[in-house]
């Protein structure tokens, strides 16, 4: 598992109240058990504080869409951090 | 000109006629440049109007290429209060006029699709300063705003979307079936205007003619029925009918809209309603207006989080409630819907901590639960739209004087 995704992993677990929760690529919003806006917003600052990033109004919302998932995210992170240089 | 016309039949079929016919995607751009201003030049009456909408757009253009290139959070947060103290001066606020003078909204203006075009430049704003979009051109910008398919009533179509489609702007409709199904959509939400959403206002206007009328207690439970379920009726077959209508219009173009409604009458609570009524719009309150605050707050006092973001849940729908219209009905339609959509998240809540997260699933689960919910979710819809109704007081009035002869 990449260093991202076990962070991460650990941050939806952390957001959902949900120690056996285990992230794969395909999981969404329909897949995750309240994975509503106002946990969605809790998620995104969760990871912000963990990865130290942030993320801009459209980035929240696509994450949001029907056709994002966990890989998108895990995409979308690891895109900052590059261009983060971190 | 109105959707459901012969005219505008006839200048659709012109428009498509014409951007099918041209050979070059700058064509194609000019024929639906032209489009756009022909039908805006059949809602615009006077040249005040005119130079208005022209400034609209031409000044949020200027906002959001200034914003784009400087990126000052200053100039952001000025250019969304000109944006909305606009909106509220065009449309006349009953409710502002509780702090400004009479003669605020004076002279007055006719801005067709002011609601829609506000929200759209707040979008493409607020994008445009985060760094989220490409440059923003005035072409693509005006034909965004003024595109004569969502002028009148949305919806609302993400500006990179429209961009992805302006810019290759390819050769349209590869298919015949592609046609067939356009077209196909276009007629059946005619149908649903001319038809469904008729028959019901029909039922609605012969029930409100006599409502003041003296009647026996039978009559009058009738009439108030036939009001309650009614009106919600004519207002899901006209608006969904016109989304057909726009999305089977613009399908005939190669551009994909969104759609607007997913059977939200079926919707099982007030959150999931506003996730199947009106989806545009519920995605630009979502993105621009709920999850911007909430992270706002949420960071800012996180104890207090939770709480916030029920208060923040009540004060997104209670604002597109206000969006929908400029009197106090439109007040008490939002905070009934805010209340609802924060209502199903507190119960949620409850739920979860009372009988934990197994407890909460097989409460999600139940069918019988299920039934209920969605009973009761269709029934507070409709009485919502007892007050979606343009004419607060005479609604008011009649539902006073049925109630009476009832009870």
């Amino acid at each position: 598992m990449s260093e991202v995704r076990e962070r991460l992993q650990e941050v939806f677990r952390d957001v959902f109240d949900d120690d056996d929760l285990v992230l794969a690529d395909e999981m969404n919003a329909d897949s995750i058990e309240r994975w509503d806006s106002l946990e969605h917003v809790n998620l995104i600052i969760a990871t912000e504080r963990e990865f130290a990033i942030r993320f801009a109004t459209r980035e929240i919302s696509l994450l949001k869409e029907a056709d994002q998932n966990v890989g998108s995210f895990i995409r979308m992170i690891e895109s900052k951090l590059g261009s983060n240089g971190g | 000109m109105g959707f459901v016309s012969f005219g505008f039949l006839g200048f659709l079929a012109a428009a498509v006629a014409l951007f099918h016919l041209s050979p070059r995607a700058g064509w194609r751009r000019g024929v639906l440049a032209l489009a756009n201003l022909g039908f805006l030049a059949t809602w615009v009456h006077t040249p005040h109007d005119a130079l208005a909408m022209g400034g609209f757009v031409l000044g949020s253009f200027g906002l959001i290429r200034l914003s784009q290139r400087v990126g000052w959070r200053t100039l952001l947060v000025a250019s969304l209060a000109a944006l909305i103290g606009g909106l509220v001066w065009v449309k006349r606020y009953k409710l502002a006029l509780a702090v400004l003078p009479a003669d605020f909204f004076e002279p007055r203006l006719q801005l067709i699709g002011i609601s829609y075009m506000t929200f759209k430049a707040v979008h493409v704003l607020v994008d445009a300063h985060q760094r989220q979009l490409a440059a923003v051109s005035l072409a693509s910008y005006a034909n965004y705003q003024l595109g004569f398919f969502s002028l009148v009533a949305g919806p609302m179509q993400p500006y990179p979307d429209f961009r992805a489609w302006w810019d290759r702007i390819e050769e349209p409709l590869a298919s015949r079936e592609g046609a067939l199904r356009a077209l196909s959509r276009v007629l059946h939400g005619l149908l649903q205007i001319g038809i469904l959403a008729a028959l019901a206002h029909g039922l609605w206007q012969q029930a409100i003619d006599g409502a003041l009328l003296p009647e026996p207690r039978g009559a009058a439970a009738l009439r108030l029925t036939t009001i309650f379920y009614a009106y919600p009726a004519y207002v899901y077959f006209n608006f969904s009918g016109y989304c057909d209508v726009v999305i089977g219009a613009a399908a005939l173009l190669g551009m994909r809209h969104q759609e607007n409604f997913d059977r939200p009458y079926l919707a099982r609570n007030m959150v999931d309603f506003w996730d199947r009524w009106h989806i545009s719009l519920t995605h630009f309150i979502r993105d621009y207006v709920f999850m911007t605050s909430y992270k706002a707050w949420a960071e800012r006092w996180p104890r207090t989080a939770r709480q916030g973001g029920y208060a923040l849940l009540f004060g997104a729908l209670l604002l597109a409630g206000i969006w929908h219209g400029s009197t106090w009905n439109f007040v008490i339609f939002g905070a009934i819907h805010g209340a609802g959509v924060a209502a199903t998240r507190i119960w949620g809540d409850a739920l979860r901590s009372l009988f934990g997260r197994e407890g909460a699933r097989r409460y999600d689960r139940d069918p019988w639960i299920r039934r209920a919910a969605v009973l009761a979710t269709f029934h507070y819809a409709c009485f919502s739209f007892l007050f979606f109704e343009p004419g607060f007081r005479p609604a008011l009035e009649r539902l006073a004087a049925i109630a009476a002869k009832v009870f």
